[in-house]
């Protein structure tokens, strides 16, 4: 309980800093030469928020089409948190109850045995990674950088319907991208970004006018009008 | 002390003679023209379409790509309609023994095959929309492998090359005649100017010969006008 309860706190905190930045419009402004400093990839027992098991979830079921997701993966508190949080996303499978299964059972098998007056869909997670990278830009002379949390898992799941069953695995993989100059203090951080949401990258918040002061001063590279590339913002791909 | 003189000499003499022989720089002149003429891929190459047979680059029979379109989009819905029926199945059945895992592979195998079909069936219909001429980045890849292919031969020593340019005696190809470089020579306008100094990495494909450069007065017919 005690554990929670810092938890929670934690998060509060989280959340008041993450607010402190108004969220503004695309800022494309600046362009970063990204180079890997920092790179670990750790095995996790459990995905810490299901953003692609949504997103696969969105894509493939039409609206409506069931009552509850039953989500087979290993419990632990961030499972647990992460139900919590799910509401804040879009996406209509968040909006539905998340039952977390133990992986005691195949989630074809949970499908099929499921008995509810609803048709069944079933998600798994596993095979959970967590991969923590840091880049920094060589075109602000090493002193724009950015933090990037991945996660990566095995996505399967099966909606149980008599006329069109799904069932398909996918290679989940969701991101938290914190953009910032110099030090990830509250006025210094660029951007906040995560993916996905809406099965699209989502920009949470962004300072646009610290961006225009430091590429006032020459701390940043502008973006060349020419450059028009929508995957330039995020990061190069991680190590296997 | 005399012998050590002479090594200390001849060390000298090696110190600064080795790099100066090592740095020096050889003048060669190389015909480009018949470099290019004796690359395999010049084989291929179409003088008419300024494209390249048998490749990507090649321009296509619309026809033949409408049927193509066809029989790649009953492809996919017959791997989508086994794949539902095998589900169904599945879904309906009270057999335990069935190997779950060999299911996952069907599906992982099936959805792979889709999605491939799915993007040929994307380029088909790209090259119907076009009239069966692929983009022009089709063909500067081919030509790009040509170019590192002739240099990486030329660059072989350590020269410095002064090439004369090769002459290629393509004529317009159909697919940029409907375009804006013709429309520049029916109206001579700065807004049509513009819009063929933006294609300028193709405007070496409009003339017989690219070493023979090209003026154009904007104000010559404006001015005979008045």
């Amino acid at each position: 309980m005690k554990k929670l309860k810092s938890l929670g706190k934690a998060l509060i905190l989280l959340a008041v800093f993450l607010g402190y930045f108004s969220p503004a419009n695309g800022c494309s402004l600046a362009l970063h030469d990204w180079k890997l400093v920092f790179y670990l990839k750790v095995p996790v027992a459990a995905p810490f928020f299901p953003m692609a098991e949504v997103s696969a979830i969105t894509s493939k079921v039409p609206e409506k089409s069931t009552r509850q997701i039953s989500w087979v993966t290993s419990s632990n508190i961030f499972v647990q948190l992460a139900r919590f949080f799910l509401p804040l996303l879009p996406d209509w499978p968040a909006k539905l109850p998340w039952k977390v299964i133990e992986p005691e059972n195949s989630v074809l098998s949970l499908a099929k045995g499921d008995s509810n007056d609803f048709t069944p869909l079933v998600i798994g997670s596993d095979k959970c990674f967590l991969k923590i990278a840091f880049f920094s830009d060589a075109n602000s002379n090493f002193n724009c950088h950015q933090l990037v949390l991945l996660q990566s898992n095995r996505i399967r799941a099966v909606f149980a319907d008599k006329k069109s069953p799904w069932a398909q695995e996918i290679q989940g993989q969701s991101w938290l991208s914190l953009i910032f100059y110099q030090l990830p203090l509250p006025g210094r951080i660029l951007s906040f970004s995560a993916f996905p949401i809406g099965s699209m990258r989502q920009s949470l918040s962004e300072d646009h006018s610290f961006v225009e002061k430091l590429l006032a001063e020459r701390k940043l590279l502008r973006r060349p009008d020419l450059v028009i590339d929508p995957y330039s913002f995020d990061f190069p791909e991680l190590p296997r | 002390m005399i012998i050590c003189k002479k090594i200390l000499h001849l060390s000298l003499f090696f110190a600064f003679s080795v790099p100066f022989f090592l740095n020096a720089q050889t003048f060669n002149t190389v015909d480009l023209e018949r470099l290019l003429q004796n690359h395999p891929m010049m084989s291929q190459f179409e003088q008419e379409t300024g494209r390249f047979k048998g490749t990507p680059s090649e321009i296509r029979n619309i026809e033949t790509l409408k049927t193509d379109s066809a029989s790649i989009s009953r492809y996919i819905e017959t791997l989508n309609a086994d794949r539902k029926k095998k589900l169904q199945l599945l879904m309906t059945s009270t057999d335990e023994s069935s190997n779950e895992e060999s299911l996952w592979n069907y599906l992982n195998e099936c959805d792979q095959q889709i999605e491939k079909k799915k993007l040929e069936l994307k380029e088909v219909e790209d090259l119907i929309i076009t009239e069966g001429v692929p983009g022009f980045e089709t063909v500067l890849k081919i030509v790009t492998t040509i170019k590192s292919d002739i240099f990486s031969h030329i660059n072989a020593s350590n020269t410095i090359v002064l090439n004369r340019l090769p002459r290629t005696g393509a004529n317009i190809p159909p697919y940029f005649s409907r375009k804006v470089l013709r429309d520049f020579y029916w109206h001579k306008d700065s807004e049509s100017l513009e819009a063929y100094l933006k294609q300028a990495g193709r405007i070496g494909l409009m003339f017989s010969s690219i070493d023979n450069p090209v003026v154009y007065n904007l104000t010559t017919e404006r001015s005979s006008e008045q």
